[in-house]
């Protein structure tokens, strides 16, 4: 009830007769027609000729809406054409203009023009801008969702390749291991013959036998140089496989937005492809309500003296897709925005709709 | 046995600390210890006792002002003049030089204010072995002995001081070096005759009369030993403070043991605590403190110094007092120190108090007072290397108001500069620094870009330019430029001691030559110890000429010299009207005329914030009251709790910045969460509503030279419970601070002094009584402070964006009753930043409770100032409840004012008296 209700003219020996309004009080008859007036955290009564009279009588500021008086008291801006919104009191009369109607400085040397009209403009200009921005980035966003589900399939169809060939090479490499074995078991069983045969018989057997022992041990060699092939191949593969995995395990979002962030920019994780691992992918930061609207890289190169290289990346939504700014407020630790399509989301229409003015 | 054991367990002790903390602390190696400076080992070696020296009296000369007499040393026969001086206000100044120097010795201008004003000496009685004077009208009298040479200074019969007393004046004469030929021609000698001048030479080439190296500098010394040396004895003392810049206690530890303090100005890298080390800046003061008696020694002298203290109770345990006591043998108890200089001449003032606040009136006529800062550098001040760009300032400039932190300086270092070229800007990062600061100012608030003395050798860079085409900059011992490595690379440094030099850089901050810059800039000097990367001991070489003085005699002044040109440079810019704001790094005796000094690069640790307290302790006793250390610490990063406590201490310490190393993570007060945001807020606060008060505080020292921040023992000058108390102080007299400086603390245990006085704690209105030591349960939110009982305290408690914006705010007034029900304080008030309070445009009331009315009555009627604050409250502490209370202006009826008692705290609250601050009146309570 008492919110947002304005109220005027309230004039006291210190101040002057100024236009002023505030909120967070009763309305105008309470005051003119009531003898007191209670402290809304109800500590304490006092008569209402003690209400913004320029000294703090209640302890949560509540007498003093008008006036810098009250350690915590608040300050209510109408800002009639702009936004309104509250300043702590002690910005009335500092002589610095905050409230673009310019009420909170009505006792003070400040000149202060009322800019609310303009401010207006340039928000509903802004406002306008953004929704266009947003409405355009929505659709590449769709666009992007698709390609994403075309990416992902493809990339999913890349694991199954590569989880097929990977069997395959596995297979490939049993089959040579049996081969192997067996050809070893040969070997030995010519060997054994050979001993068997030791001293004795006839000269021609004997050559014979150490031929064939030559034969096996060159089937050996040929196949244990077919299974070392098999198994540097087989490496790569896992090797490709277990990157292909890590990176779909990745969280792209509900709708695997961002996967293209992956494949069409060198951003995450690659956005600092160097030799050096500049920056390492390490999570998404955001608010619970806006889960990837921000993201940490950790562990990055070590920074001299100590530390490594760190970075948050806020997401923000632009038709385009592009990193705006990089800080490095503390050293090594990085503050960059990016700006993309992916971080549009219909929401912000909503919150663009209420903010106009 | 006992004292071996202890001895061991001592070193054992020190080593462990030694190798605990060595991973990360100062590399002591850098520096000299004093066996390693060739003048303090051989001054040191000296044995008590043996004075050569005597005064020859017949030479005796005594005019009205002054007496001559000729010392001689009975060694090498060499003469020496001793003039004595007696200045007014209670002061005996000591000049001893040679009688005829081969070359004129230093004698450090620029430090005395003017010529101290003498007063008549008499003679009251000569024989041959010694004279008597009297000294002015103080029941003094100076006794000259002639064999040895001595000096006491006697009252009634109590010896306050004496010079010589152990023999340990000495005076190394200028010289012709012996052997003149270099060392290769010197083989070419075979002369027996000369063997034996050879032989000596070499002796005194090994004891580094004539070049001594260090590390892997060489210091040519072309003039020879030329080191000076005085001991003085001062009976009746236990405690000695002073002589900063040192980590240590505020009570001087004797140096028996271990190297003497050691005064030379110098960068240390990461600095140790509890040790006599160098630091910064050198303040050759000394304050020698008793139950009885206050005194000081000033020993005028700005080469490398080294101070021993000695004490014949020092190591007495206090149960070997009281044997002593009781069994009646005890000697009194001295102290006595020696002062050992590397060049100059011996040129001391002897400051005789009897009080302290005597010997900080007799130390302010010869050196001057603190400047009156402005207003706005009385408040907080947000630092950071480096704020990088100038969407950055704006960034932690709003993020104050987000957080409703009030501040009044933003602070950029070096990386503002375009390539470490000081006076430009960096024309990227700050492209348009006039938008920057317009910026700034529309919130009231101002701005500080760092200045440093060491210049970038390039010819594309004007500065630079300009300073070698003039012939500025100091010169190397070869004759050329004096070049050394600091931040830009290779540097020049100009020549401060030099007054076209300064009259040329002060020219510089002028708005049309220092572009980019505006009326709310202000200027920081570091490094002007001045610090070279690649010198000796991070320094200037010993041998670099300044005209005709090598750096040897002056060092310890440089950094003076820069704060004076570039303080200079800022009245100038404003045509002499406003005051200006200059920290400072180096400091000398006389640097509190020309601004701030903090107490350099600290860590985030916590015995860094203990230290802080008594080494802005030690300064203030030496005049520089406006003396502060980097909050948080300046090395390595604070954990929240150290950082929360940092805040809250700086915000009672006179100068309150934050700032932080480049390397480390960013600690803007809103970065450790809401809770601790709102600690740091709280005590931001403390500090804006005492404002009236720390610029009462401020004025106060401006007018007196008594430290604002100021020991226990100053006040209480009777009670040796507060002697060596440095975990607590007091602001002015009627503040007591004991701030939380222990991790984890649930409590301190504050020291409230005075077997009278009873004192408030601020927070609570509770009442303590004094001369006891009490317990306080704290919580992170604890700043234990208290008001004395019988002071009255302006505050204004309407905490705004910056000072400036308080500027008409209405005063709350907290008078805190004594047991006698009478309380005193003042009010001051002026424009806050012009020197217009010089031509008396000012308000300074004296307000007084007594006979249960409180009044305020105007301290400066000839002076004028208008100001449009009003009284809008009055805090009784300590009262009881009145039935009536009527207030009186001079001009206007009789006002009954509305009040509120609550009895639980004996607190009286007078609602809205409203009259204006600067008016006549009295409140009565009935």
């Amino acid at each position: 009830v008492f919110i947002n209700c304005s109220l005027r003219r309230f004039s006291s020996e210190v101040e002057k007769k100024t236009q002023r309004s505030f909120s967070l009080m009763l309305d105008k008859r309470f005051y003119r027609e009531r003898k007191s007036f209670l402290c809304i955290d109800g500590s304490k009564i006092i008569p209402s000729e003690q209400v913004n009279d320029d000294y703090c009588d209640c302890e949560d500021g509540s007498d003093e809406p008008g006036t810098s008086a009250c350690p915590r008291g608040r300050f209510y801006c109408t800002n009639l054409g702009y936004r309104p919104h509250y300043i702590p009191s002690s910005r009335v009369n500092d002589g610095i203009c905050d409230c673009c109607d310019a009420s909170d400085e009505y006792n003070s040397h400040a000149h202060c023009p009322n800019t609310c009209w303009n401010l207006g403009q340039r928000e509903r200009a802004y406002v306008e801008g953004q929704m266009r921005t947003l409405d355009e980035g929505l659709r590449l966003k769709q666009q992007l969702i698709e390609e994403g589900v075309l990416l992902w399939r493809e990339k999913q169809a890349q694991l199954g390749e590569l989880q097929q060939v990977s069997e395959d090479l596995q297979l490939k490499l049993e089959e040579h291991r049996r081969k192997k074995h067996e050809a070893e078991r040969l070997k030995e069983q010519a060997l054994k013959a050979l001993e068997a045969r030791d001293g004795g018989e006839g000269h021609f057997f004997f050559n014979l036998l150490y031929q064939l022992k030559g034969i096996l041990n060159q089937n050996i060699f040929k196949i244990f140089l077919k299974m070392r092939a098999l198994g540097l191949l087989l490496t790569l593969c896992f090797g490709f496989l277990s990157d292909l995995q890590k990176k779909l395990a990745i969280d792209y979002g509900a709708n695997r937005e961002f996967l293209f962030l992956n494949i069409l920019t060198p951003f995450p994780p690659d956005l600092f492809h160097s030799k050096h691992i500049f920056l390492v992918w390490g999570t998404w930061s955001g608010t619970p309500k806006n889960q990837y609207g921000q993201m940490v890289y950790e562990n990055g190169e070590p920074c001299w003296q100590g530390g490594s290289r760190s970075a948050t990346v806020t997401l923000t939504c632009g038709t385009e897709t592009a990193l705006r700014s990089v800080k490095e407020p503390s050293k090594c630790q990085y503050i960059m925005d990016f700006q993309t399509p992916v971080a549009c989301q219909p929401v912000l229409k909503q919150q663009g709709i209420h903010s106009e003015l | 046995m006992a004292s071996i054991t202890a001895r061991m367990t001592a070193v054992l002790v020190l080593w462990l600390v030694a190798c605990l903390t060595g991973t990360w602390a100062v590399d002591r190696g850098n520096f000299k210890t004093c066996d390693q400076s060739s003048f303090c080992k051989r001054q040191r070696a000296l044995k008590p006792g043996e004075s050569p020296y005597r005064a020859l009296l017949e030479t005796m000369e005594l005019t009205n002002t002054r007496l001559t007499l000729q010392l001689i040393n009975d060694n090498n026969k060499v003469r020496l003049l001793l003039e004595l001086y007696r200045l007014q206000g209670n002061i005996t100044r000591v000049k001893i030089n040679e009688l005829k120097p081969l070359k004129p010795r230093y004698e450090v201008p620029d430090v005395l204010v003017r010529e101290p004003p003498t007063e008549p000496l008499s003679l009251l009685s000569q024989d041959e072995n010694g004279v008597v004077l009297s000294l002015g009208a103080e029941a003094q009298r100076v006794i000259v002995s002639a064999r040895p040479f001595r000096l006491d200074i006697v009252e009634g019969r109590d010896v306050l001081m004496s010079l010589n007393s152990r023999g340990l004046l000495a005076f190394e004469h200028l010289r012709m070096r012996k052997d003149t030929q270099t060392e290769q021609d010197g083989e070419t000698e075979g002369d027996p005759a000369n063997q034996a001048e050879t032989n000596k030479d070499e002796d005194e080439k090994e004891d580094g009369m004539w070049e001594e190296t260090f590390k892997s500098h060489t210091d040519s010394k072309p003039n020879g030993p030329s080191a000076i040396s005085l001991d003085f004895s001062l009976p009746g003392v236990e405690h000695v403070y002073g002589i900063p810049e040192h980590a240590d206690t505020l009570r001087l530890k004797t140096t028996d043991n271990g190297d003497p303090y050691r005064l030379y100005n110098l960068d240390v890298f990461q600095y140790e605590l509890y040790n006599p080390m160098a630091l910064y800046g050198a303040v050759p003061v000394m304050l020698a403190h008793s139950a009885q008696r206050t005194t000081g020694i000033f020993w005028l002298n700005a080469a490398e110094t080294w101070v021993d203290i000695s004490s014949n109770t020092a190591g007495k345990t206090v149960f070997g007092k009281m044997l002593d006591y009781v069994q009646g043998s005890s000697e009194t108890p001295q102290t006595d120190v020696r002062w050992i200089s590397e060049s100059g001449i011996i040129d001391v003032f002897l400051m005789l108090g009897p009080t302290a606040k005597d010997v900080f009136a007799q130390y302010a006529s010869l050196t001057g007072t603190q400047s009156f800062p402005p207003l706005t550098a009385v408040g907080y001040h947000q630092c950071r290397w480096n704020y990088n760009d100038q969407e950055d300032v704006k960034a932690v400039d709003a993020g104050f108001d987000e957080h409703d932190i009030p501040y009044d300086f933003i602070w950029l270092d070096i990386e503002h500069t375009d390539g470490k070229r000081y006076f430009t800007w960096d024309p990227h990062k700050f492209a348009s620094p006039k938008e920057m600061l317009q910026g700034i100012m529309d919130k009231k608030r101002k701005m500080v870009a760092i200045v440093d003395p060491h210049i970038k050798v390039d010819n594309n860079y004007k500065i630079h330019n300009e300073i070698r085409s003039r012939g500025y900059y100091i010169k190397n011992k070869d004759g050329g430029d004096y070049e050394g490595w600091c931040w830009p690379g290779s540097a020049g440094y100009p020549d401060f001691t030099r007054e076209d030099m300064r009259a040329w850089w002060a020219s510089m901050f002028a708005y049309d030559q220092y572009e980019g810059t505006m009326e709310n800039l202000y200027t920081w000097n570091d490094m002007n110890e001045p610090s070279v990367f690649n010198g000796p001991e991070v320094t200037m070489h010993k041998d670099a000429m300044h005209g005709a003085w090598e750096h040897r005699d002056l060092h310890n002044i440089y950094g003076f010299y820069v704060q004076m040109a570039t303080a200079e440079g800022l009245v100038q810019r404003s045509g002499g009207v406003e005051r200006p704001f200059v920290l400072t790094r180096a400091f000398f005796a006389g640097s509190q005329r020309y601004g701030a000094v903090w107490t350099g690069d600290n860590a985030a640790e916590w015995d860094h914030l203990k230290i802080s307290i008594p080494m802005c302790l030690s300064l203030g006793l030496v005049g520089i009251s406006f003396c502060g250390a980097d909050v948080g610490g300046f090395f390595k990063s604070p954990s929240a709790e150290l950082l929360v406590r940092w805040y809250q201490t700086g915000a009672y310490q006179p100068f309150f910045r934050a700032h932080a190393h480049l390397d480390t993570p960013r600690r803007e007060p809103w970065l450790f969460g809401p809770e601790n945001t709102a600690l740091i807020r709280e005590a931001v606060r403390q500090r804006y509503t005492l404002l009236p008060y720390w610029y009462q505080q401020f004025y106060h020292a401006h007018r007196t030279g008594e430290p604002i921040m100021r020991p226990l023992w100053v006040e209480y000058p009777q009670d040796p419970a507060t002697f060596a108390l440095d975990d607590e102080f007091l602001i002015g007299r009627d503040l007591l601070v004991h701030p939380v400086t222990e991790e984890g603390s649930r409590g301190v245990t504050a020291y409230l002094p005075g077997k009278d006085e009873v004192w408030f704690d601020v927070h609570t209105f509770q009442k303590h009584n004094g001369a006891q030591n009490l317990y306080i349960p704290v919580t992170m939110s604890s700043i234990p402070v208290f008001q004395r009982g019988g002071s009255i305290i302006p505050r204004k408690l309407r905490v705004r964006r910056s000072s400036s914006c308080m500027e008409h705010d209405p005063y709350t007034l907290f008078v805190a009753l004594n047991p006698q029900r009478t309380a005193e304080g003042e009010l001051y008030e002026d424009d806050g930043h012009t020197f217009n309070y010089e031509k008396k445009e000012f308000l300074h009331r004296r307000l007084s409770f007594v006979n249960n009315a409180l009044s305020s009555v105007n301290l400066a009627p000839d002076a004028t100032f208008t100001t449009q604050s009003w009284i809008e409250r009055i805090v009784l502490l300590g009262a009881r409840k009145p039935s009536r209370v009527s207030m009186k202006t001079a001009d206007g009826p009789e006002n009954q004012l509305e009040f509120d008692y609550d009895s639980s705290t004996s607190v009286l609250t007078l609602r809205k008296p409203g009259m204006n601050a600067g008016a006549d009146w009295t409140v009565n309570f009935e």
